[in-house]
């Protein structure tokens, strides 16, 4: 993608059409990074104006030097991570404080709908914590290196790789517990 | 890797949202919405969410101090009636107003209320 470094500080001085032409510009990227970890478009649109208001509200800590694209990466990753985290909080207290229900949980629908084994695949990697869910989903789905992972998400790059094992590890255990229990 | 799991990540790639027709002016109208807001909350805005409360906390108390370097007056008495009553220092007549004790002696009262009366 061909980029100007000189919109970013032009946005930086407040100017409303650098700041248009950056989201015009940098938008399909993180649609298609939040896409990787929400499956309904509201939630994706949502988050990515969500990216987008954190990054000009913030926009002065861009350094003249900074590799801008990277920097709006961290930003898109660093908001998936955070709403992946409340929801996973909130799912957690509605099994716990909500009403008992009957009807066949929605996870079980959905997978119900989808081909072949993909349904079973995804409910296994909904169900992992989203420091495992994310440096996967980056390695296998966005074909990121490790290094990349590791800048993205501010962390080693020994801890990208045990992340990756563990996630991969639990990844397995899930699919072979949910397939037991279609099975049976 | 599962090769059944290749395929579903294979698959995952080809799953992307394009940004909508008004995407950019949704982000844009945010913006200035948030702008607009921040002209009217003035002050607050310039100082941290997190120092919020530290800040008014310093402004209560320095204001605090101020209002009691106005009101209080600058000549305050040197005894009060508590002083008067547990001071070892007091005279007869002070104690018996501060007590309300009967006087110890006929010459005591007679001496008090011809005081009183020169008065």
């Amino acid at each position: 993608m061909s980029f100007e470094p000189e919109l970013v500080v032009r946005a930086q001085a407040g100017d409303g059409a650098a700041q248009e032409e950056l989201v015009r510009q940098f938008s399909p990227m993180v649609f298609r990074l939040v896409s990787r970890f929400f499956r309904h478009r509201e939630d994706v649109e949502d988050l990515a104006q969500d990216v987008f208001f954190k990054v000009f509200t913030r926009i002065d800590q861009v350094r003249p030097d900074e590799n801008f694209p990277g920097w709006l990466r961290r930003v898109t990753i660093n908001t998936c991570y955070d709403e992946l985290r409340r929801t996973r909080r909130r799912n957690a207290a509605f099994e716990i404080y909500g009403p008992q229900q009957e009807s066949e949980p929605v996870a079980a629908v959905e997978v119900a709908s989808e081909p072949g084994d993909f349904g079973i695949a995804r409910v296994a990697l909904e169900a992992l914590d989203p420091k495992l869910k994310i440096p996967l989903i980056l390695k296998e789905v966005e074909e990121l290196s490790v290094a990349e992972i590791a800048q993205s998400l501010g962390i080693t790059q020994t801890n990208v790789k045990v992340r990756l094992f563990r996630a991969r590890k639990k990844l397995a255990a899930s699919l072979g517990k949910v397939a037991e229990d279609r099975r049976s | 890797m599962n090769p059944k799991l290749d395929e579903f990540f294979k698959s995952e790639r080809s799953r992307v949202f394009e940004p909508g027709p008004y995407f950019t002016q949704r982000v844009m109208a945010q913006l200035s919405g948030h702008l607009a807001a921040q002209r009217e909350n003035g002050i607050w805005d310039g100082v941290m969410a997190g120092a919020r409360p530290v800040f008014a906390l310093a402004m209560v108390l320095l204001l605090g101090f101020l209002a009691i370097q106005l009101f209080l007056p600058d000549n305050m008495p040197e005894r009060g009636p508590i002083d008067a009553v547990l001071s070892p220092g007091q005279t007869d007549g002070e104690h018996l107003i501060f007590t309300g004790a009967d006087p110890s002696s006929p010459e005591l009262e007679k001496m008090i209320i011809i005081t009183e009366d020169g008065q």
